[in-house]
Order: C-alpha cells, then sequence, then structure tokens
C-alpha cells in the first residue's frame, strides 16, 4: 500500500499521505471525525459509521475479483489434517471470529449462523481473534479449530489470497467448510462533506488505476482484479440491515 | 477610480482562483486509512 501513496501525487498532484489502525473502528473513527479523508474499509464498518453518523460517510469504489464480479464470500476454514468436515462436527469447538467490525469474519456468521439455530456465541466458543491474519494463522498453530474469514472466486483475492502471497499460507493447509452468498465488498469510502470535484478526482484515479499500472492495482486490491469501479450507497443497504438485525439483537441480549 | 477598478479585478481574480481550485486549498494532502494485512 505504500507504494500506492506516491501515485496521486505524481498522477494528479494530490499527495496521499497512508493511515494505518489495526481495528476497522480505528479507522472509520478518523474519518468521521474528519482527521483522514478516505479509507479502505470493510461493508460492515462501513455501515456502522453510516448508521452511527447519519451519512456522513459514502462508498467510493471497490475492486472486481479476477473475473469481473463484485462481491465476496465470508468462509469458515478449518485446518486440511483435521477431523472437522461439517458445521456440526465444530459443535462446542473453539471457533474464532475477527473483530465486531468485520464483515465477513463477524457480522455475517454471527446473523448468518442466528438464522440457521446454530448462534455463533452459543453453539461454538467463538474467541475474537483480532483481525483475518490472526485468524488463518491461529487455525493453522492449532489455536482455533476453525476461523471465518473471506475470499473471492477461486481465491483471486481476500484473506486467503493476500496469505499464500506473502508466504504465510500454502492452500492445501486449509480446507473451506462453509461459504456466505455472495456479499458487497470492500469499499474505498470518503467523507460525504468532500466536495464533488474531490470526489470526481479520486474515483478517476482508483477506476484508471488498472490501466495504468496493474501491479499496483493489485496491491491496493490485495489480490488478483479487473479493477476499481464506482459504486454507491444502495450497494451495501443489506449489510446496514443486518447491522441493525446486530444492534437489536444485542439490546435484547 | 483607477484603484477601486484594480481592487475590483484582484477581488474578481481571487474569487476564480479559489472556486477553481478551491478542494485544492483546503485539501493539500488526502490521507488514506488502511489496514495493515
Amino acid at each position: 500500500m505504500e507504494g500506492f501513496a506516491a501515485y496521486p501525487s505524481k498522477k494528479r498532484g494530490l499527495p496521499l499521505k497512508i493511515f494505518t489502525a489495526t481495528e476497522f473502528i480505528g479507522i472509520n473513527n478518523a474519518l468521521v471525525a474528519g482527521q483522514i479523508q478516505m479509507a479502505w474499509t470493510s461493508p460492515s464498518a462501513y455501515s456502522g459509521s453510516w448508521l452511527d453518523c447519519r451519512g456522513c460517510v459514502e462508498p467510493l469504489v471497490t475492486a472486481k475479483d479476477k473475473d469481473g464480479n463484485l462481491g465476496y464470500n465470508s468462509v469458515l476454514i478449518v485446518k486440511s489434517d483435521s477431523p472437522y468436515r461439517t458445521v456440526e462436527a465444530l459443535a462446542g469447538k473453539i471457533v474464532a471470529r475477527t473483530e465486531p467490525n468485520s464483515q465477513s469474519g463477524y457480522l455475517v456468521p454471527t446473523i448468518e449462523f442466528a438464522k440457521i439455530g446454530k448462534p455463533v456465541e452459543t453453539y461454538f466458543k467463538s474467541p475474537v481473534s483480532g483481525g483475518h491474519t490472526q485468524s488463518v494463522l491461529g487455525v493453522l498453530g492449532g489455536t482455533y479449530d476453525a476461523a471465518f474469514t473471506w475470499t473471492t472466486k477461486g481465491d483471486g483475492y481476500g484473506q486467503i489470497r493476500t496469505m499464500i502471497d506473502r508466504n504465510l499460507l500454502k492452500r492445501d493447509q486449509i480446507r473451506v467448510i462453509w461459504e456466505s452468498n455472495l456479499v458487497p465488498p470492500p469499499p474505498v469510502i470518503v467523507r460525504a462533506d468532500l466536495p464533488a470535484d474531490l470526489k470526481a478526482e479520486l474515483t478517476k484515479l482508483f477506476v484508471e488505476l488498472h490501466k495504468e499500472n496493474m501491479p499496483l492495482a493489485e496491491a491496493v486490491a490485495k489480490g488478483k482484479t479487473q479493477g476499481f469501479v464506482p459504486i454507491d450507497h444502495k450497494a451495501y443497504e443489506s449489510t446496514v440491515e443486518m447491522r441493525k438485525q446486530l444492534a437489536a439483537a444485542r439490546k435484547k441480549g | 477610480m483607477r484603484s477601486l477598478l484594480a481592487g475590483s479585478l484582484a477581488l474578481l481574480l481571487t474569487t476564480t482562483t479559489a472556486f477553481a481550485e478551491g478542494w485544492r486549498d483546503k485539501y493539500r494532502e488526502i490521507s488514506f486509512g488502511v489496514k495493515p494485512v
């Protein structure tokens, strides 16, 4: 991502500074507070911030996968040499979620497993790992029996692709035993009050990136991509609904 | 009269420049938040 920092300055005379935080909440809070102007975040974190600040943030672009599709899957992984082949085999076992603002590592499994009568909190023992990398490494190391993470079709981009590319994982070390329906892709979001022409500049920057520098586009997308495309709030209405359901369930519980 | 005209022209130029590059004046740098892998 550091390689991307120089690109907007060179291309459009717009210096870019990379701000990092270990959890989505840190990035999104900085955006809502106006300390940063743009963020590459999760659909769930975007939707949570959108609800909290009543629309002070909006999606700008997202990355298509290697086949040109939009969206990804939350997946439940186990070690290949483990005995677990079904969700039912994991009842009472240690199944990690990532962090409360993660779409695929927390929100989707929490909502989807509750719907099928297997609430993650009670059906499994479910610690929060802190992030996708920690979850996958926890499975490999035996700390967790299974963990929720994310990938795209054929592992084009996503957590599994990122870790394979960084030699942290070999694909045959893990097995996917559950996969969600396609969920909206992670968006690059901005403060809604940025000037329209600045939003247009930033959109153009991302949308043209793969034509000018595919390796850089793939580095930003964290895997194989056909490039970035504009996206708007409508794509995340289902995620906003999930966040509302989760908030209501927490109030009840 | 001449100074009034010059003043108006200066104001017009300043306003036009600010309008054309308004966001560049306010956002000399964009901060982009990302999660490290």
